[in-house]
């Protein structure tokens, strides 16, 4: 079960336990303190007409994450800046680095996301990078991948295309819980 | 006033594919008081080697999790045709 808050009983947490709205550390009218669900299951429960299990608001993290090559060419990033931010089951992610110099003609694949992508699940946003190149970067299904894909054509860009390049990219996507 | 780090495995989230979600956290500390808390994540896939290089309990869960069947299972479901 997870908080419920309403105009008769104040405040119901997971264990049952109905507590007046004076029994929360009030400051000045404002809560001042945290609220701490029992499980990861337990969140807010937004009362609209769906499913609640489709309604609760049960999770929000932000952290690193580490793009990895995995093309195969086992390619060095350097400058690697990239975060990510989780609300409920979205993910969005966002990377910054730098590709080395290569001649390797493997498709660029890039793993390391921070949450895995389930099946038949795409997801692309755009490409910034200094390679003469206009592509976006697409989320492979059921792994933590995602490669760059030209525009139109779904033609994946190459290491070579990239070498010595920067690349820059933000995707949402979902998770899997 | 004592400042120290400490890095651990906090989360291991086991998807129903046999994936493990990995959470590291760097716990700030001050005079054993903790004021900050940062993560850093990434994903194990049944079969993955990396998984027995990572910090515990990661081998440990891998190991039990990732029988032949679910292995070759996650690798059957990633051999499919996409896009």
């Amino acid at each position: 079960m997870s908080m419920v808050i309403d105009g008769t009983n104040g405040v119901t947490f997971p264990n049952t336990t109905v507590q007046t709205v004076a029994a929360l550390p009030l400051t000045g009218g404002q809560l001042s303190g945290n609220l701490t669900f029992a499980t990861g299951t337990n969140g807010i429960i937004f009362n609209n007409s769906s499913a609640a299990i489709n309604s609760t608001l049960n999770d929000y993290e932000t952290g690193t994450w580490t793009p990895t090559d995995q093309s195969g060419a086992s390619l060095t990033f350097s400058g690697i800046a990239a975060n990510y931010v989780k609300i409920g089951k979205v993910v969005c992610v966002q990377a910054f680095f730098t590709y080395p110099s290569t001649a390797s003609g493997s498709a660029a694949v890039i793993g390391g996301l921070p949450f895995t992508n389930p099946t038949s699940n795409y997801a692309s946003g755009p490409l910034d990078t200094s390679a003469a190149v206009v592509a976006m970067a697409r989320t492979q299904t059921s792994n933590t991948n995602l490669d760059f894909r030209t525009l139109s054509g779904n033609t994946q860009i190459t290491n070579t295309q990239l070498s010595g390049a920067y690349v820059i990219f933000n995707i949402t996507y979902n998770a899997t819980f | 006033m004592t400042l120290a780090s400490t890095t651990i495995i906090d989360k291991v989230e086991t998807l129903q594919d046999g994936t493990l979600q990995v959470r590291q956290a760097e716990i700030i500390t001050k005079d054993g008081v903790e004021v900050t808390r940062t993560f850093n994540r990434w994903v194990r896939h049944p079969g993955d080697t990396e998984a027995q290089s990572d910090p515990a309990p990661v081998p440990a869960i891998a190991s039990a999790v990732w029988t032949q069947e679910v292995i070759s299972a996650y690798q059957a479901q990633q051999a499919q045709a996409k896009p």
